[in-house]
């Protein structure tokens, strides 16, 4: 596990839920109050000077509050499970886009894919994971796991 | 002067922020057209009067960068000024996209942050305060 990366990830994903849907999150290594909580992943593959994929399982709990704080919308104002699902993935676009030039440097160009969305845990092996951050929101929780096919640029 | 816009991003979310920014920020907008990558926005391009174009860089079947470059290259649509908006970090990919006469806009971004690139770029500050 890679602390450094790890902090990047925590520090990366605050600042832009703050700036994006106004909505803070906090590091937080103690997750067993949401083991059982329900969850979307979404994931997006980058290629550049490394490859990999960021994936982000986010508590179903605080998906509303994500997309209707994104579109400024009012607490009563309708909004689609499209649009909640569009939003998240949105959001993960955005934090992979920061990231990765934290990581590798502001010289390094990456390619990110449009982000990929499944109901429920990520299912492959998150001990591969190069690193991970654990945040509580509001309303739920948010778990990254970088994933890189070789070493991560010092 | 009212400004038809082209807003080129593959996340409606995103591009219903955009939108939604540049009426808090008070940009005086006309028609609105949208597209979900850049080929449909050389497309929309073919079929609309458009003043500004603001653009992502990652998207499917055309990027950003790619329908800049034929904007640049098309007699008609080579001087439309263009905003890109994007999660881009890298100051190699920034640099060329400046070298083909884009203005940048990170995301995420604030309601000043897309109207005075707006403004700077179209001349409309000058008219307005």
């Amino acid at each position: 596990m890679n602390e450094r990366v790890a902090q990047t990830l925590v520090d990366e994903t605050i600042d832009t839920l703050e700036k994006l849907a106004f909505i803070f999150a906090e590091s937080e290594d103690d997750m067993d109050q949401f083991a059982d909580a329900e969850r979307i992943t979404v994931s997006a593959d980058f290629s550049g000077p490394c490859s990999g994929a960021l994936v982000m399982e986010f508590g179903v709990d605080g998906l509303s509050e994500l997309a209707a704080n994104m579109l400024g919308l009012d607490e009563d104002e309708p909004i689609s499970e499209e649009e909640q699902r569009d939003a998240l993935k949105e959001a993960l676009n955005i934090i992979c886009g920061n990231v990765l030039p934290a990581i590798a440097g502001s010289e390094a160009v990456f390619s990110i894919a449009s982000p990929l969305l499944t109901e429920g845990p990520y299912g492959g092996d998150t001990t591969a994971a190069k690193a991970v951050a654990r945040l509580t929101l509001d309303d739920g929780f948010i778990i990254l796991y970088l994933f890189s096919d070789g070493d991560l640029p010092e | 002067m009212a400004l038809n816009v082209l807003i080129v991003d593959d996340s409606k979310v995103m591009r219903s922020m955009v939108l939604k920014t540049m009426k808090m920020a008070q940009v005086p907008l006309g028609d609105v057209i949208q597209a979900g990558n850049g080929q449909e926005g050389l497309d929309a391009l073919d079929e609309n009067w458009i003043d500004l174009v603001l653009v992502d860089i990652n998207m499917p079947v055309m990027n950003g960068e790619e329908m800049i470059r034929r904007m640049r290259a098309a007699q008609e649509t080579a001087d439309i000024p263009v905003v890109v908006i994007s999660t881009e970090g890298s100051e190699t990919r920034i640099a060329r996209l400046k070298e083909m006469g884009a203005a940048f806009v990170h995301k995420p971004f604030t309601p000043e942050e897309i109207r005075d690139t707006i403004y700077s770029l179209t001349g409309l500050g000058e008219n307005h305060e």
